[in-house]
């Protein structure tokens, strides 16, 4: 269990997460979610006591961070791949964190099995691809059978088969009953894997939901394209159709299925170029949400503008 | 809590205990190869330099005045390990910023303080054997050599164990002072030049301070408290080994202190 309580942090006139509290409970796999720059990382680093807190709190199974007798089995986190020497080998990066739990080589070997780097052992991080260095990351992350689990953007940077690896051992770890909270600026990824959503934009939490919920969000639209759009519609108003939009021929429907437009114009035998249904995608609902808190937003392109006027974007 | 009952808990929580984090922190000093080479440079500088002048000195025939005389002699790789191995501290600390791995230390560690003194320690007992045993080689190999040209030299003589001793703990500081450094600068490049201005530079500025105000300052300067603990010139102007001896290790508690209190403040 995580709970964040009125946690802010403040560099200079930024603030970089704004007044934001949650609960992230065990059992699930909680997407956190949010553009870059949205202050998910630097949450992250202060419910690990990294970063201190401008004000407000993170505590883990009630205690800060900093508080808990043995940290590493409380918690494992997995912040950047990169954080390794690459001189030195995923064996011996893994035993100095184990020693200070006193731990020995057994347990080493037995977190690198688990990740499937049973065999690179002895190699040195540096010769290790992207997907490689996150395996020995989340094997660190395991070295103390911890209850929580913190990711920050895991699935970044892998090939497909990492992607699902990681998915998979995610929603296996809240299966355990353990608490897993993890980062993405992916809508889509987050839909496979999250079962509960946090969107934060601008420091700010925006939404608190169930992945589910937030999918259901709106009622799907159906798009009919008829010859004879001014017929279809006359069949299909007193059926309770509300029309969303009109383009010429196109039209786009709410209140209806699909199923029940094509039977009402079969019954009164109008002719159909196009019946599709539109749901409304997770990404849609997530862009909506955030809309108003991207820090950098691309602008629409301009040939004759100067180019070195754009809004420069950074991650 | 005291740091002992808080020791305690961590230890039955199978948490990070000061002892445990120095075993993390000897593993991690030894899983590079860069702290071998540094090391096995400075061990051939402390063997090899000083012998090497002795064979110089019986071979032009110039006469040695005195123990005092040939330790200074015998012993003078000792501050060129001492430049390799503040080095190699600064590095201890600056590698853990270099790659962000601090985070995933302070995450293992978040008492930090810990971290700092357990880095310290693990430096500590891994120089102070290395260098003693490589001052006693270049002790013994010099003196044999200086025998050649009719100097009688003993271990007995005055002075000998006790320059030894206060050699091996002069380099073993530099080195924690480098550590120290990088602690507070983070950056390996910036805490070495800052070593190797405490080191170089300072002592000189000192001069400049007009009078007697400018002698004890510059007697004061860490590098200066150094140099008076193994000097072998006594008795001379300046402070005596003993009192030079404390203001070195006073200086380097305080240097650790100053890591403890920066790594505590900042975010990682």
């Amino acid at each position: 269990m995580i709970e964040v309580q009125q946690l802010t942090k403040r560099y200079g006139t930024t603030l970089a997460v704004d007044d934001l509290t949650f609960t992230v409970r065990p059992g699930h796999v909680t997407g956190f979610l949010g553009p870059n720059g949205a202050g998910k990382s630097t949450t992250m680093r202060m419910i690990l006591g990294l970063d201190h807190p401008t004000s407000g709190r993170a505590l883990i199974a009630g205690r800060p961070y900093r508080d808990l007798p043995a940290p590493l089995r409380s918690v494992g986190a997995l912040l950047d791949a990169g954080q390794v020497h690459p001189r030195r080998t995923a064996q011996g990066h893994l035993r100095s964190l184990a020693a200070t739990l006193g731990e020995g080589p057994r347990r080493v070997q037995s977190v690198l099995d688990t990740v499937g780097l049973g065999d690179a052992g002895r190699r040195r991080v540096g010769t290790f691809s992207l997907g490689m260095r996150q395996r020995l990351g989340v094997a660190a992350a395991l070295l103390g059978d911890p209850e929580v689990v913190i990711l920050d953007e895991p699935v970044n940077g892998l090939d497909p088969e990492g992607v699902i690896w990681i998915r998979t051992f995610m929603r296996a770890l809240a299966a355990e009953g353990r608490t897993v909270l993890v980062s993405s600026h992916l809508m889509s990824e987050m839909a496979q894997t999250a079962d509960h959503l946090l969107v934060v934009g601008r420091g700010r939490l925006v939404a608190d939901v169930p992945t589910d919920t937030l999918l259901r969000g709106a009622e799907p639209a159906v798009r009919v394209v008829s010859p004879r759009p001014d017929d279809v519609w006359r069949v299909l108003e007193p059926a309770g159709a509300s029309l969303a939009a009109r383009n010429g021929n196109e039209l786009l429907i709410e209140g209806l299925g699909a199923d029940v437009v094509a039977r009402l114009a079969l019954a009164h035998r109008l002719e159909l170029h196009e019946l599709v249904t539109h749901r409304r995608s997770l990404e849609s609902a997530y862009l909506e949400l955030t809309q108003d808190s991207v820090d950098y937003r691309s602008q629409p392109f301009d040939a004759s503008s100067d180019p070195t006027s754009h809004p420069k974007a950074t991650t | 809590m005291t740091t002992t009952t808080l020791d305690t808990v961590a230890r039955r929580a199978g948490g990070p205990t000061l002892r445990r984090v120095l075993a993390s922190e000897l593993l991690k000093l030894r899983g590079l190869r860069s702290t071998i080479v540094l090391v096995l440079v400075a061990v051939a500088s402390v063997v090899l330099l000083g012998p090497i002048n002795a064979v110089g000195q019986v071979v032009e025939d110039e006469p040695v005045h005195g123990v005092g005389d040939a330790l200074s002699l015998v012993l003078m790789g000792a501050s060129n390990a001492a430049i390799l191995l503040g080095v190699l501290g600064v590095l201890t600390a600056t590698n853990e910023y270099a790659h962000a791995s601090v985070r995933v230390t302070f995450t293992a560690v978040p008492r930090r303080a810990d971290v700092v003194l357990g880095k310290a320690l693990a430096l500590t007992s891994a120089l102070v054997p290395v260098v003693l045993v490589s001052v006693a080689i270049a002790w013994e190999a010099g003196r044999r050599i200086l025998h050649h040209g009719g100097a009688d030299l003993g271990w007995t003589d005055p002075n000998v164990v006790r320059m030894l001793v206060a050699t091996t703990w002069y380099v073993a500081g530099w080195a924690l002072l480098g550590q120290s450094l990088g602690w507070l600068l983070r950056s390996a490049v910036g805490a070495a030049s800052a070593l190797l201005g405490v080191m170089f530079v300072l002592p000189v500025l000192t001069l400049l301070i007009p009078g007697k105000a400018g002698d004890t300052v510059g007697e004061l300067m860490v590098s200066e408290a150094g140099a008076a603990m193994i000097r072998t010139d006594q008795p001379g102007p300046g402070l005596d080994p003993m009192a030079g001896a404390l203001i070195w290790t006073l200086y380097l508690g305080l240097a650790i202190g100053a890591a403890v209190l920066a790594t505590n403040r900042r975010d990682a």
